[in-house]
């Protein structure tokens, strides 16, 4: 480093996400955050043997497989919370089409 | 699905070179990134009485952390210690501000490590950035490969360890030695390594910006006295840039050169010299580029420092203030519950289960039977062997074998006939109590609740 180079990166450089692809990341790793969370809160107080044992007809399931099975279920169910929101979110204006000439 | 899907997700973010730097953060940092680490890939080998030191075997459902055993009755000791993370990151960061995102945060350890990596197969920033232009060649190709091999190979690598938390990982080793893999651990290693990849090796600071909720409510537990690091816009301004000789004073000039060295260093590509912004992962970058340049200078250090908001105005920075008390003497009372709970916990757990089939049968003439499952857990790391007796009703005997032997950390049932005579009490559901007693002189007892029923 002697000279200070000037080949820093432009305003241009520097484009941020579009909001529309910030939106599938923020709602995947939320998602998954909240899909963690839940598997652990679940899974503490439910053993999923059990669950594979009292179900009608009983599920040949080892623990690990069922540990899995629901992380992916909520992860499922967090994304569609997650997808739902974000597009009423974006969409509400359009809806009113009276709302969009004011603002 | 929208027009953007047809273009690749990470097209429209330019990807950031951050140029290395060298300094007194710098150094701070790869420390830390080298400890924690460390400590990653170091702790699940660790051994501990015979056996994995840290280990959540989720497939037995006990967690081991060194001497000792939890089970899943005790969720409530690991929720506790989340809340006490929880506080102790307020705590800091009202205290130190973003010193969590800067030298801890699992997503900048790594984005540091992939970048070291890069850095060995491609070279520094300004030379990544011509490769990146260049067409392919031989060069390019190979240079390529050896930054993906490194990658892939440390992202399996950190899938694998994870994994090793999770079920012993010496018994994981052997079994990736062999190929003996099982499909839900080869799939976890793998889901958990491309995490690691597409994290710190393509979104990296993009996650701080855009994914990261602490970064976003972080400024919640912020307030003017919270150390930030920030440009000294009384001194540095105007900028611009003057020969290395010139008087500033003369030329009515600031002490910012204008070199733009510390956008160059900054790893989310923002400029410091506007001021305080979301983006900043407070990785003191940015100081160090300011300090080599002001050095060269022969300025005085510090026109991007470490500093609180009101140090800026020109105020006297309080450290010691209600928000800290708070924090801090709830962190104290949390931590040292904890501890004292952790000691005080029963080693013995008991669980009385009743029989699902029927209330009560009436097995030999003149007497009424209830059949219960007892589950005896040890916690303890000693094997215990235990007498069981129940009481609660008049002529109740207990059908069973004397003592029961528990090995460390295991759960034992025993089936639990009891009688009493028929006739002396009521029909109806009665109160009964089991005792669980050890008989090997260690004097743990627990009693634990049942109820008996009677035609």
């Amino acid at each position: 480093m002697d000279d200070p180079v000037r080949d820093a990166g432009t305003e241009e450089d520097r484009h941020e996400l579009k909001p529309r692809q910030a939106d599938y990341f923020i709602v995947g790793w939320i998602s998954f955050l909240a899909a963690s969370l839940g598997t652990m809160l679940l899974f503490a107080w439910i053993d999923p043997q059990m669950l594979a044992e009292v179900a009608e007809p009983p599920l040949a399931m080892s623990r690990m497989t069922g540990y899995a099975v629901g992380f992916f279920f909520l992860w499922a169910l967090c994304l569609l919370a997650g997808a739902l929101c974000v597009y009423l979110i974006r969409t509400q204006h359009e809806q009113t089409p009276n709302d969009t000439d004011q603002s | 699905m929208n027009d953007t899907s047809t273009e690749s997700l990470y097209a429209a973010a330019e990807k950031i070179y951050p140029r290395e730097i060298d300094g007194t953060f710098a150094r701070l940092r790869n420390l830390s990134m080298i400890a924690l680490l460390g400590l990653y890939y170091g702790f699940a080998w660790l051994q501990w009485d015979g056996r994995q030191a840290l280990l959540f075997d989720l497939p037995a459902r006990k967690f081991y952390v060194f001497g000792l055993v939890l089970w899943p009755q005790d969720f409530f000791f690991l929720s506790w210690l989340l809340i006490i993370a929880a506080l102790a990151l307020f705590f800091f960061t009202a205290l130190g501000g973003r010193l969590w995102c800067g030298y801890a945060c699992p997503q900048t350890v790594w984005t540091s490590a992939f970048l070291w990596m890069e850095r060995i197969a491609e070279g520094p920033g300004a030379k990544r950035r011509k490769l990146d232009k260049a067409p392919m060649s031989a060069t390019k190709l190979r240079r390529k490969a050896v930054k993906q091999l490194l990658w892939i190979s440390f992202s399996l690598w950190t899938g694998f360890t994870f994994v090793g938390y999770f079920t012993p990982i010496r018994e994981l080793g052997l079994k990736v030695t062999d190929l003996s893999l099982g499909g839900w651990e080869t799939f976890w290693v793998f889901f958990y390594g491309f995490a690691t990849y597409g994290n710190a090796g393509f979104m990296r600071e993009q996650v701080c910006k855009y994914m990261c909720p602490y970064a976003r409510f972080q400024s919640a537990m912020f307030d003017r006295n919270s150390l930030v690091i920030a440009y000294d816009e009384k001194r540095g301004e105007p900028r611009g840039s003057r020969r290395r000789d010139a008087d500033p004073r003369a030329a009515q000039l600031g002490d910012c050169i204008d070199c733009q060295m510390c956008v160059q260093v900054c790893p989310t590509g923002i400029d410091i010299r506007k001021g305080l912004q979301y983006e900043c992962i407070a990785c003191a970058a940015c100081i160090d580029a300011c300090d080599s340049v002001m050095d060269k200078m022969s300025y005085p250090r510090g026109l991007v420092r470490y500093t609180t908001q009101q140090a800026i105005d020109g105020n006297q920075s309080r450290i010691l203030r209600p928000r800290i008390f708070v924090y801090g003497t709830l962190l104290v009372f949390l931590s040292a519950g904890l501890l004292a709970a952790l000691a005080m916990r029963s080693p013995i757990e008991l669980d009385v289960i009743r029989d699902r089939n029927a209330l009560y049968r009436e097995s030999r003439p003149g007497y009424i039977e209830n059949v219960f499952t007892l589950r005896v857990i040890n916690k303890d790391t000693v094997d215990h062997t235990y007498s069981v007796s129940v009481a609660g009703l008049p002529t109740i005997t207990l059908d069973t074998g004397d003592l029961v032997e528990v090995p460390s950390g295991e759960l034992v049932p025993v089936a639990a006939r009891v009688l009493i005579e028929d006739g002396v009490v009521a029909g109806g559901g009665h109160d009964i109590e089991f005792t669980l007693s050890a008989t090997d002189g260690s004097e743990l007892t627990t009693t634990e609740r049942g109820r008996f029923f009677t035609p």
